[in-house]
């Protein structure tokens, strides 16, 4: 079996004992991931200790929506991942998004300092959904592309992923 | 199978995994999916993709965020399951171990396995949180600018410095931090040390 069917298996029992209401459980998954979904937080709220609340915030919904989770369709990382970007976006619309970027400024932004991706473009229609939660056609918008490009972009982004963070 | 792969192709699986079709494309896609295992395993190509990529970006959380949360599921699902709420007294310089006999007492207020920082909080209301807490080697340094923060002390000892000066501290012992100062606690004793805490809205 390899490391991430293990990982993965083992979060299929954490869940399920989460949803038995089991904190300890909860407490491992938090062992296991918060470090990820405060680096994927830190990226929107772009303040440390906003993060921490947003994390805060996270954990609890990931508590009392457990029994939404369905492992026959997600996997529970990703499940997290979600939930912690609708917390995030909820939150820092409260606060402001520190850096409401448009156009041009998008792609700039882009290109810095992440050498996951290949091409800016495609960062760019990445960065607008994964981390600013746009739906497509806000981010087509944005972008000036036609939806169908956009979708293709964040695909050909994914596929880069793919690659570079081989599992 | 051309079916399948121009499915794949146009993208519409990214924007499934990320949480971004509604609940008529989410069923045509898990349709599709349960109808052709390319696409299935596409879905989950895609995932593994996206988790990897999260954690290659992790960022540790500060120490004390995690005892709080677990600290304030605990004490939630108490109050859900029908646990009195009650009102422990304020912290002050008078205060006595006595004082928290009530909560003490329960065979519930212990520390739990594996965990290095633990609380069980028995006070909630506008003005004042009150927790029973355990520290096993250290708390990190904090600055509070909006609550002061209580200590008595229960079981163990501990230094709690504060801009870094020592204050040594025994069972019995009450401290309070001023604001806007860089405190931590460091345990000086071989079992975790036991506090009632207090949190007061400065």
């Amino acid at each position: 079996m390899t490391e991430n069917s293990t990982r993965k298996d083992e979060d299929q029992r954490l869940a399920i004992a989460v949803k038995l209401r089991d904190q300890r459980s909860l407490s491992l998954i938090y062992n296991k991931y918060a470090p990820a979904l405060m680096g994927f937080i830190y990226r929107i709220a772009n303040d440390k200790e906003i993060a921490e609340e947003i994390l805060n915030t996270t954990f609890l919904k990931i508590w009392n929506q457990i029994g939404s989770f369905d492992a026959s369709k997600t996997s529970l990382l990703t499940w997290l991942i979600n939930i912690a970007r609708r917390t995030a976006l909820d939150e820092c619309k409260h606060a402001q998004l520190k850096n409401p970027m448009h156009g041009e400024a998008v792609y700039k932004q882009a290109g810095n300092g992440d050498e996951s991706f290949e091409e800016n473009s495609q960062k760019a229609a990445f960065d607008l959904v994964y981390y600013r939660g746009l739906s497509c056609n806000e981010a087509a918008a944005t972008l000036n592309i036609p939806v169908e490009s956009l979708r293709t972009n964040i695909r050909a982004a994914i596929q880069n992923l793919k690659t570079v963070h081989a599992v | 199978m051309t079916n399948a792969n121009h499915y794949i192709e146009s993208g519409i699986l990214e924007q499934y995994v990320l949480g971004n079709t509604d609940p008529s494309q989410n069923s045509e896609i898990e349709l599709m999916a349960a109808h052709h295992p390319a696409i299935r395993m596409e879905i989950e190509a895609i995932s593994d993709a996206l988790e990897a990529y999260a954690m290659g970006n992790s960022i540790e959380p500060g120490t004390n965020v995690k005892p709080f949360l677990i600290a304030t599921i605990d004490y939630t699902d108490r109050i859900t399951n029908g646990e009195p709420i009650t009102t422990p007294p304020m912290l002050n310089e008078n205060s006595v171990v006595e004082d928290f006999a009530p909560w003490l007492n329960r065979d519930d207020m212990v520390l739990r396995d594996g965990e290095v920082l633990y609380a069980k909080i028995i006070g909630f209301t506008p003005e004042a949180i009150t927790a029973i807490a355990w520290i096993k080697d250290y708390s990190p340094q904090e600055v509070h600018d909006h609550e002061y923060e209580k200590f008595l002390i229960l079981e163990g000892t501990c230094n709690i410095i504060v801009d870094g000066e020592v204050n040594e501290l025994v069972p019995g012992d009450y401290f309070a931090i001023p604001l806007h100062k860089t405190h931590m606690v460091k345990v000086t004793s071989s079992i975790p040390c036991k506090v009632i805490l207090q949190r007061v809205a400065a």
